[in-house]
């Protein structure tokens, strides 16, 4: 090859080289719509593909009211004070890209830690989430499962943090015990950000329901209808942030635990007494009133109720649709980005796996409050002072079932026969 | 040698060309299915974020004017042609041995009589019937007035509880609606256990918990819901039913025979009401005492006399179920 | 016809054959480099000297690394003559006996018998040296777990049983689940104690120093490496077994744990923390865990 030719191909050559390197080809980030949800809006309240008219707004609302990846804003809100929920400042720590500011701290915690599995967008749909069961967490229907709320209630900072910290057994999401602290708050604020984005960005799509063909959100005609939509949507987000600024006041507190147990050594005072607990726990178990039995299944090993979904799934899965809706569901929206819908098994109890955490308390408030998202209720307690014959479960009778459950991966037939084998020779 | 300077042309030209498309993919990959960015929107919202509080609302007084007396609104909702009927359940593994039930999403009678149609008043009025002279909220939906008188006398709106039964695995009440200060007591009528989860979405407090065979638990919704949310139970996850929760009492589900009735509505000032149905969402193209007419998004906007009783014959198409 | 065919007439024979002898000189040189850099790699990680600082062997805090270390010294120094010579003597041929700068005829060789039984036997006994060398260090690190008394509470005797493990380390998409046997030393039993003993964490193995330690390691998926740099120890997790490793620190301090087999898309993650502490602090980080784990009550006021 001649000179001359060599010089024609050099130039594009070097283009496409520059275009790469010099990040042609990767734009600035951007939160991904919840098309999903979009779509299955439409589907009940408007014609196919009338709604991809509101795209454009839904995002600029978006972006003005919490900013991009890249630089995340926190919006000042009528009659709750943002700014001291999220720290913007942690913000910033954790958005935008992997790199290290100027005095060698490493930003862009979210994305090298986080997005990866549970997406940029915090939908539970990054690159990695096809293959992990269960799937990410979707943080933008604002439902969060471990924590020491009552149902509906937002997690708190300690129980986002205890997931960073102990990771979450029997699923994909590890520990992240080795991060300095300051960068899991700023992870944890990040997480609470994403939510709030993401459950306003819901909230605005409900509304869409009820407008009129042609209609928008934010009427722009007129100053006075601008001034009343915003408001109107500031109030909403209002709605969301103030649940999260009261997580910390609605914790059930636990003030007192297990009769016959001995603070001390952190037992049961006797044997005598652990062995009535758990007695009494199993009854519950299989009990009428704690029902446990119906969905972990006689056996605990959870086989009993099986078929049901989980609330992110429901999102577009009805009730009493047929195998092949389901299939047709689930292709329709895995098009728009959904993973497909697994249905959620209750935890088999005799491995000794506890995704909310194996302490006492941990699964104290599962039994009491029940799991959000997910099909597990809350138990029924007796109120104060009801007669005895009223139906419902006492403090001690919730202690016994965490007993008996906490006992179960101990009992003989939990434990499969010794098949491992040591590698290792019998003569010494 | 100078067709290797032609080949060499052509493949510059198609790097070229692949240069030109890389930058047009990357350019706006998402844009069609994420939606652009309109800055000028945009920066127009940002300039009202600096203020901090958002414009008060009006006081609805403001909004809608004052009411001059009390007026009633009744009728019926038939449906013309053949509704979708509805499918049986599959149980699956039914270890309560529930008896065969079929979907409820559209309920009708013999003569087209559509059951579960949910009529209510969407604007937020002011609960002033605690007052000497309430205009808004007639003195007989005065829930602590009528503490003392016998639940059966009492329409729904004016008890201090609710019941909302359930039994052979179906909730009694497909459609239900109560008030944000009434309390609901959520029953099991089953001999084996149930548990009730009402997936609210807006203000009231959700809930899910068991209840135990002939059980009983009092609800308190703590806040309002815009629009009917669903209630599920876990154990047995084909029982479905809807739900709403309002401040005000303006608000009736149509009965087996198709009718409903609400008294009492303030008179004089334009209301808002919204109607809507499972298996249609709102009630769009409808024909209103004999005449062709649309509520767009289910809205029926009402003025009405003080004393009138106003007739609504709702003839609904059975093509709005499909 | 061949005429018409020909290219265009060739360069000087003298320039082509300048031309490959500056292309054999090079190559000479560029082997030569191999064992100038690989010796000046060694002697930078080990001096400690930039850019290579920190890239020598960490700190050794096992009293039985030390014999790994050994053997590895050993067996770099063996390696490092041969790789030194080899390196040497190729660059040597290349230069010596390149075709484009000898004039010297060409001799062909039928091979020579008392050479090949040379090269065969050298290294078959150096292989087979270093094979009976490391035997008791292999042995030491993988088959002898430490033993402790038994029933007659003398150790060295018949009745002597394997030490059991401090904890098991269960190896999993992407963190280290450690599970210490507590008090009574058995592993995923209730102890006598009306309660469970056995303490849960993840990612972070205490250790109490100067003490004989057993660890038991498993897999819960698939496999992993457990690798302790500071101990010297390195072994392949497998899904279905069973193992042990032991070591004893000298040290106390924090240290890496981490994966050694690619494991999946969050190998990297899979760090852990290893902590050797004394024996009293050992003792009371167990017992301070062990009451957060038991923890059944709980206040907003208090926190954790």
């Amino acid at each position: 090859m001649s000179f001359p030719d060599w010089a024609r191909v050099k130039r594009p050559m070097f283009m496409i080289g520059l275009l790469c390197f010099a990040g042609g080809c990767s734009q600035e980030p951007t939160f991904r719509l919840n098309n999903v949800y979009l779509y299955v809006q439409e589907a009940k309240f408007g014609e196919q593909g009338s709604y991809n008219a509101y795209k454009n707004e839904l995002q600029s609302i978006l972006v003005s009211l919490f900013g991009t990846p890249d630089e995340p804003k926190v919006p000042p809100l009528p009659d709750v004070d943002t700014a001291a929920l999220l720290d913007l400042d942690e913000l910033q720590v954790a958005a935008g890209p992997v790199r290290l500011d100027e005095q060698k701290r490493a930003r862009g915690l979210y994305r090298e830690h986080c997005a990866h599995c549970h997406g940029v967008s915090g939908d539970g749909a990054g690159p990695t989430a096809s293959f992990l069961n269960p799937y990410p967490r979707d943080f933008r229907k604002g439902v969060f499962k471990f924590k020491s709320t009552p149902k509906g209630e937002k997690p708190t900072h300690a129980d986002l943090h205890r997931t960073l910290m102990e990771g979450i057994p029997g699923t994909a999401m590890p520990s992240f015990r080795l991060l300095d602290q300051p960068d899991r708050d700023a992870l944890i604020n990040y997480v609470m950000y994403l939510s709030i984005r993401g459950e306003v960005e819901r909230k605005l799509m409900e509304e869409l329901g009820e407008l009129d063909a042609g209609e928008k959100l934010i009427r722009t005609e007129s100053p006075e209808d601008f001034a009343e939509d915003v408001a109107y949507i500031k109030e909403i987000a209002a709605g969301i942030v103030s649940r999260w600024i009261d997580a910390p006041s609605r914790v059930t507190e636990i003030t007192r635990g297990p009769t016959q147990w001995d603070i001390t050594t952190s037992r049961y005072e006797s044997e005598e007494a652990r062995l009535a607990a758990i007695e009494h726990g199993r009854r519950l178990f299989y009990g009428e009133i704690a029902n446990c039995v119906k969905c972990h299944g006689e056996s605990a090993l959870g086989d009993g109720q099986t078929n049901d979904y989980d609330d992110w799934a429901k999102d577009f899965i009805p009730p009493n649709v047929t195998p092949a809706q389901v299939q047709e569901l689930s292709d329709k929206y895995t098009a728009l980005g959904a993973l497909p819908p697994r249905n959620i098994r209750p935890r088999n109890l005799r491995r000794g796996v506890f995704r909310g955490g194996r302490r006492p308390i941990d699964i104290y408030w599962r039994v009491r409050n029940g799991i959000d998202g997910s099909p597990m209720p809350a138990a029924l307690m007796k109120p104060d002072g009801a007669p005895p014959e009223a139906k419902g479960l006492t403090e001690e009778d919730l202690w016994a079932l965490v007993t008996y459950v906490r006992n179960l991966e101990f009992e003989a037939v939990s434990r499969p026969p010794e098949h491992l084998v040591e590698n290792e020779r019998l003569r010494p | 040698m100078k067709r290797i300077t032609v080949t060499m042309r052509t493949s510059t030209t198609g790097l070229l060309a692949a240069v030109v498309l890389a930058v047009a993919g990357c350019g706006s990959p998402q844009t069609a299915s994420n939606g652009a960015i309109e800055s000028s929107l945009v920066s127009k919202i940002d300039a009202t974020l600096g203020g901090g509080g958002g414009a008060v609302a009006a006081s609805a007084a403001e909004t809608l004017g004052t009411p001059d007396g009390w007026a009633t609104i009744k009728g019926r909702f038939i449906v013309r042609g053949n509704p979708p009927a509805g499918t049986p359940i599959s149980m699956g593994e039914n270890k309560d041995m529930c008896p065969p039930a079929t979907t409820e999403t559209v309920v009708v009678g013999p003569g087209g009589e559509l059951r579960n149609v949910l009529i209510y008043l969407e604007d937020d009025i002011p609960d002033d019937s605690a007052e000497a002279e309430p205009l808004w909220t007639h003195a007989d939906y005065d829930i602590a007035k009528n503490a003392d008188k016998p639940a059966d006398e009492l329409l729904p709106q004016q008890r201090a509880e609710v019941e909302f039964d359930q039994k052979n695995c179906r909730f009694l009440d497909h459609m239900f609606a109560f008030r944000s200060n009434q309390a609901m007591k959520i029953l099991n009528s089953d001999p084996f256990g149930h548990n009730t989860n009402l997936e609210t979405k807006d203000k009231a407090r959700p809930f899910n918990q068991t209840i135990p065979a002939g059980g009983s638990v009092v609800y308190e919704p703590g806040g309002t819901e815009k629009r009917p949310f669903p209630v599920s139970c876990a154990i047995h996850p084909w029982m479905s039913a809807r739900m709403i929760i309002r401040e005000n009492p303006y608000f009736a589900v149509s009965k087996e025979d198709g009718t409903f009735e609400i008294r009492n509505v303030p008179s004089g000032v334009k209301l808002g009401f919204r109607v809507w149905q499972e298996g249609a969402e709102y009630l769009e193209d409808v024909e209103l005492n004999g005449e062709k007419t649309t509520w767009s998004k289910g809205k029926l906007e009402l003025q009405l006399d003080d004393g009138e009783v106003r007739n609504l014959d709702v003839v609904v198409d059975a093509s709005a179920f499909e | 016809m061949a005429e018409a065919k020909r290219a265009p007439a060739p360069r000087r024979v003298s320039e082509v054959r300048r031309r490959r002898k500056i292309v054999g000189r090079l190559w000479s040189l560029l082997f030569l480099s191999v064992p100038i850099l690989g010796v000046a790699v060694f002697v930078l990680a080990a001096g400690d000297i930039w850019p290579l600082q920190k890239h020598w062997l960490p700190v050794n805090i096992n009293e039985h690394g030390r014999v790994i270390d050994n053997l590895f010294m050993f067996i770099l120094y063996l390696t490092g003559a041969i790789f030194v010579g080899t390196g040497l003597v190729l660059p040597w041929f290349l230069w010596r006996y390149d075709a484009a700068a000898n004039r010297d005829p060409i001799k062909y060789s039928h091979g020579s018998h008392t050479l090949e039984v040379v090269w065969s036997i050298l290294p078959a006994a150096t292989l087979l040296f270093i094979a009976i060398y490391q035997m008791n260090a292999w042995a030491d690190a993988k088959m002898r777990r430490p033993m402790e008394p038994g029933p007659d509470a003398v150790l060295g005797t018949e009745d002597d049983v394997k030490q059991p493990p401090l904890a098991r380390v269960t190896g999993r998409q992407f963190e280290w689940r450690i599970q210490y046997a507590g008090p009574d030393r058995k592993l995923g039993t209730r102890d006598d104690l009306y309660g469970v003993d056995d303490l849960f964490t993840v990612n972070e193995l205490h250790v109490p120093v100067d003490e004989e330690v057993v660890i038991q390691i498993e897999s819960e998926d698939v496999l992993h490496s457990f690798f302790l740099p500071n101990m010297r120890i390195k072994q392949d997790v497998v899904p279905g077994m069973k193992q042990f490793v032991w070591f004893k620190a000298n040290r106390q301090g924090v240290f890496d744990i981490v994966c050694a087999e690619l494991c999946g898309w969050g190998h990297y993650k899979m760090r852990g923390r290893l902590v050797v502490e004394s024996r009293q602090d050992f003792d009371e980080w167990m017992a301070q865990e062990f009451k957060k784990q038991e923890a059944v009550l709980y206040s907003t006021s208090v926190g954790e």
